[in-house]
């Protein structure tokens, strides 16, 4: 195996980042986006990063490319996507499937099944770590879970992500605010992976 | 409203998708071409590459340096490194059943010996120059020990002797080794190193201890082999670190040779991790150059016959090494596969019998490695040793035991 299972679980942590669909999700503006519907959306979009790992031997064969080089392909997409997640806008919550179907649109898609975490996990299951993929995915759903079941509830429906962000008064600002900051914290943990594995991935054999 | 935003999101990521993985398959992960390589092709690479040294041969043993494919010329030049290298590439040829081989290493052989410079009890090969270079008497002193060890004959005994001692004496204390000795000043060139003689001459006294393991040409061995492993690069200022075929195949001698050695240090074995990995990202880099555009604004232009040899006799030699040291046997697959890789891009690249046809000099181009359509002798050298060692790698990855052991001589 060119990289430690670890730093896959890490990878695929940063990548997904829970923190940005706690923070989408508290800026949502509606009383309906419940930690069950973002759980599973995460699980749903997990869900395909998971079948990508399984996939993952065939596709790295299948372009005629090795693990090491899938894991450079990986990582230098994941320092980039980990930079704009660290640097740039935070994505919202709308536009959105109404209630539990933004399970769907946003948080499968775009929020969680994203083409770097897709990266990460056809390079890990090309190096043998489809578990580690399972067990990053498993934590992002507990980490969205206890991000958006445990603080303040929804701003509610009058208070848009900005206003509240702006504003800062209030638990939920305070909250949406924390989330911003652990997203950006997952931006750089991302860059830093990022980095880990496109040098594992430069110095395989 | 709400619907169409939702499905442009939706269809914007979709797009995010096909996008960033179409951009990462055509910068990074371009497609790594490891052409079929088997024991039979490898044969008739072997032997197309020792025709052209038997062909290109001189009246004096030496053998044709540079040819210009375009311009159907000889490029004027010799190097009397190149020469001994050829002589012992030659001699691994005929190790392994090579016709013609043993004949023509022979013959640049005597020429080497005819050109020695005598010294303070030693000898080293020189024809001209007051640079007496310690790779050149390196070279052909792991010529000749191969030579002896793979046909019995004791004839050149003296002089690698001879040999060994100078590279003893161009030894320092610390394991570095200097680059010549100065015929002029009559002194070696102390504080002046080369990235490769090091190497070469750890090589030689390996092979030097396994034929006269009684004569102590160990220890100076494993001095200079210590001082590669941990001190050279830095002392030396080289970063990155050199990937040094030479010292693969020293390494190689140690851990598998049947001289007593010490086993290898903690240091050595973290050092040839090193070099394995340095080894594997220039192979799979190497796999990915073609020469068409746009591919190569991408990579590059496929590298020198030379430059992929070496790669693979790195490669072989530390392959040898994971066989026999524990610690290093968990990428012993991973070697045989790059391995077995560079050996498969140059009997590819390899001017063929048919490719020759076409050629102004079809003597001169069947059997050689070009680039920008030049050959140098030091590429079918090193590329026909790169096929020679991934002989054995197929051997263990294809059951083909005995293919290789039943043709030596």
């Amino acid at each position: 195996m060119t990289v430690t299972g670890w730093l896959v679980v890490l990878a695929v942590v940063a990548g997904v980042n829970p923190a940005r669909v706690v923070r989408a999700g508290r800026g949502a503006g509606t009383s309906d986006v419940g930690a069950g519907t973002a759980m599973a959306g995460t699980a749903l979009g997990g869900s395909v990063l998971v079948l990508l790992a399984v996939g993952g031997a065939w596709i790295v064969e299948g372009l005629d490319v090795s693990a090491p080089t899938a894991w450079v392909g990986a990582g230098l997409v994941l320092v980039l996507a980990g930079a704009w997640a660290t640097v740039g806008p935070l994505p919202l919550w709308e536009p959105a499937l109404p209630g539990r179907r933004g399970a769907l649109v946003p948080v499968a898609v775009p929020l969680v099944a994203r083409p770097e975490a897709g990266l990460v996990a056809v390079a890990a299951g090309a190096d043998g770590h489809r578990p580690a993929v399972l067990l990053g995915i498993g934590l992002c759903v507990i980490l969205v879970g206890a991000g958006l079941g445990r603080a303040p509830g929804p701003a509610g429906p009058s208070a848009s992500p900005a206003a509240v962000a702006a504003d800062g008064v209030g638990a939920a600002g305070a909250a949406m605010r924390v989330a911003g900051w652990a997203a950006r914290g997952a931006g750089a943990l991302a860059v830093a992976a990022g980095i880990a594995l496109a040098v594992a991935g430069v110095y395989a054999i | 409203m709400r619907a169409r935003g939702v499905g442009g999101r939706a269809a914007r990521a979709g797009a995010a998708w096909v996008l960033v993985f179409a951009l990462v398959r055509v910068v990074v992960l371009l497609p790594e071409g490891c052409p079929p390589f088997d024991v039979a092709t490898a044969r008739t690479s072997i032997d197309e590459a020792v025709d052209w040294f038997v062909r290109n041969q001189n009246d004096d043993g030496t053998w044709l340096y540079r040819y210009d494919r375009a311009a159907d010329a000889v490029v004027p030049g010799y190097n009397v490194v190149r020469h001994a290298g050829v002589t012992m590439s030659l001699y691994q040829a005929a190790a392994v059943g090579a016709d013609g081989a043993l004949d023509s290493a022979d013959r640049g052989t005597a020429y080497a010996v005819d050109h020695l410079v005598r010294h303070d009890g030693w000898a080293a090969f020189e024809p001209a120059s007051d640079r007496v270079t310690t790779g050149a008497s390196a070279l052909l002193l792991a010529g000749l020990a191969e030579r002896r060890a793979a046909t019995g004959d004791t004839g050149h005994d003296e002089v690698m002797a001879d040999l060994a001692r100078f590279l003893v004496a161009m030894t320092e204390p610390s394991g570095a080794v200097v680059d010549a000795w100065d015929a002029a000043s009559g002194r070696p060139t102390h504080g002046v190193y080369s990235p490769f003689f090091t190497g070469e001459a750890f090589w030689a006294l390996t092979l030097m201890h396994e034929a006269f393991p009684a004569d102590g040409w160990d220890e100076p061995a494993r001095r200079i082999g210590s001082y590669l492993a941990t001190e050279r690069d830095d002392a030396e200022g080289y970063w990155p670190a050199i990937p040094d075929h030479w010292a693969a195949y020293g390494f190689a001698v140690v851990a598998t040779g049947e001289g007593g050695w010490d086993p290898l240090s903690d240091d050595e074995v973290a050092y040839l991790r090193r070099q394995a990995e340095l080894g594997g990202v220039q192979v799979r880099y190497e796999s990915q150059r073609v020469d068409s555009f746009p591919r190569w604004l991408l990579r590059g232009r496929r590298t020198l016959g030379a430059g992929l040899g070496t790669v693979g006799e790195q490669i072989g030699g530390l392959w040898e090494v994971t066989g026999a040291d524990a610690r290093l046997v968990e990428d012993r697959d991973a070697l045989a596969e790059r391995g077995i890789c560079v050996a498969g891009m140059l009997v590819d690249r390899q001017v063929s019998a048919d490719g020759a046809i076409a050629a102004a000099d079809p003597a001169r181009a069947r059997g050689a490695w070009f680039q920008f359509d030049h050959t140098q002798m030091d590429d079918q050298q090193h590329a026909m040793s790169a096929v020679i060692l991934a002989l054995a790698m197929l051997e263990e990855d294809h059951g083909d035991a005995g293919v290789v052991e039943d043709d030596v001589p």
